[in-house]
């Protein structure tokens, strides 16, 4: 049984060897968990005839608009409602569509979107008043907004026109902001880029489940500033589920 | 007696380690209690207010701190390096940024941004971001607006830089845990395996050793196995009871 003498305590060796386990830790081996799933859905549940009204901030710097131009600088209050599926143009799709009037009925503006349960994706613009336009279309929809959107995230840069129209998206921070209508959790969004010679500065909080809750645009052109409007929500009927 | 005596001694260990913060040759002492620091009151203080208590918030909340200083004049130094003493002297968090600005300079504000996180970010994204947060906010039509917008588009800097970072370190652990579970997979299927072949072991010796022994019985050197056939009267009989003697015979 000389053989059998060797074998039988190297088989157990190796069955011994087999057996052992190092011990790990469970932050090493435990795969990290999935954060939560959209968390911030549906991200604006809007429902035909809800209405958003911000009070507008507007200053426009002396010499702007025209040699001697005097300084602007005015409040006034702006309601946006939800129209639900509008074409904007007969050789256009039906999209969500939003329009957005001044207090004194003298500008109205339509802004096209594509609402999702996750997503809202920005399509065009339209002039109504003072006289109505053509209808800025994009052909691939951008995207504004998606739910779960965490600080630090940038969108792929958006490049239109040969150049022309620029826009590079970031989203900056997840805040708490207190407006008017309330204290919102936000997602903070920063858009900047051009649109020809004019350079644009956005910051927009927006607030899953009710929509824009504040907003500041900049616009400069020749180094100088040309524009800056904030706006801020005073009410909406928009219920927060 | 003895609390107060504790307290005592608490606020002055509080205050000497306070003071040992501050580098001793720094010609504007302590931090002010405001993120703004305007000697000179070139910021009315409404303004001075709206510009502080965002940057407060940032820092309680995210620990990301955003110094704005207004001087009248550098004494000829560079705007960065007057900016980084102040950081020097002052910050302490991870990432942080001065907003330098010296009224009547077409240059000014300058935003120097600091900090140990800066050191992991790409230098050419960190300089294009400065360039564009820079001459935006020298775009502003007066000086304190300048001064306010450079310290809004720096919190946004490094609120957005600090975020990217923490993702793609996240990121990074994730794929990390994913490649410690395939491994750990890959073991566990390399250590079923060796149980088997241990397993396997043993009857396998046995018949190697069974066969061993039977070809060795079946060689030279190995007596026949026995044949037993009963033999009457055994095993006290012999030759059926044939006795031979040997010697004389008897007379």
């Amino acid at each position: 049984m000389k053989p059998a003498r060797f074998v039988l305590p190297l088989a157990a060796l190796a069955v011994l060897f087999s057996a052992c386990e190092t011990k790990k830790t469970s932050a090493e081996t435990a795969p990290k968990k999935e954060t939560a799933a959209q968390p911030d859905t549906p991200i604006l549940p809007a429902k035909k005839g809800d209405t958003w009204r911000y009070d507008v901030t507007l200053e426009i710097p002396a010499n702007t608009t025209g040699a001697d131009a005097p300084e602007v600088k005015e409040s006034s209050t702006r309601t946006r409602t939800y129209l639900g599926k509008v074409s904007p143009a007969p050789d256009r799709p039906e999209v969500d569509c939003f329009e957005v009037i001044t207090a004194d009925g003298s500008s109205a503006e339509r802004e096209f979107v594509e609402i999702y349960n996750d997503r809202v994706l920005m399509r065009g613009s339209m002039t109504m008043l003072p006289k109505a336009t053509k209808p800025i279309w994009l052909d691939r929809a951008i995207p504004f907004v998606i739910s779960g959107m965490k600080a630090g995230t940038e969108m792929p840069e958006l490049e239109i026109a040969s150049g022309g129209v620029t826009r590079k998206t970031r989203v900056v921070a997840r805040e708490d902001l207190s407006v008017p209508a309330g204290l919102f959790p936000c997602i903070r969004i920063l858009m900047t880029g051009k649109d020809g010679d004019i350079e644009l500065r956005r910051t927009t909080w927006f607030s899953p489940g009710t929509g824009i809750v504040r907003e500041e645009k900049t616009r400069y052109r020749q180094d100088k500033l040309i524009y800056r409007e904030v706006q801020q929500l005073m009410e909406t009927s928009i219920k927060r589920p | 007696m003895v609390p107060k005596i504790l307290t005592v001694l608490f606020a002055f260990c509080l205050a000497f380690h306070a003071s040992a913060q501050v580098p001793k040759n720094f010609e504007y002492g302590p931090r002010p209690p405001l993120s703004v620091f305007d000697p000179t009151g070139f910021l009315n203080p409404q303004l001075a207010k709206s510009i502080s208590d965002p940057l407060t918030k940032i820092y309680q909340k995210e620990k990301i701190d955003v110094l704005v200083v207004v001087l009248t004049d550098l004494a000829g130094a560079p705007p960065e390096h007057v900016a980084k003493r102040f950081a020097q002297a002052w910050c302490t968090a991870n990432i942080h940024a001065v907003v330098l600005h010296v009224p009547g300079r077409k240059d000014s504000p300058w935003i120097v941004p600091a900090g140990k996180l800066l050191e992991i970010l790409n230098p050419k994204e960190v300089l294009k971001s400065l360039e564009e947060a820079q001459r935006r906010a020298a775009k502003e039509v007066t000086e304190p607006d300048k001064v306010k917008a450079a310290a809004t588009e720096a919190a946004d800097m490094l609120r957005y830089w600090t975020s990217n970072l923490i993702n793609h370190s996240e990121q990074v652990q994730t794929e990390r845990s994913q490649w410690i579970q395939k491994a750990t997979e890959k073991a566990r299927f390399r250590k079923m395996g060796l149980l088997l072949l241990a397993a396997s072991t043993i009857p396998l010796v046995l018949g190697a050793s069974m066969l061993i022994l039977f070809l060795k019985n079946r060689g030279p050197r190995s007596f026949p196995s026995r044949d037993l056939q009963p033999r009457l009267g055994a095993p006290y009989s012999g030759g059926n009871f044939a006795v031979v003697k040997i010697g004389a015979p008897d007379l």
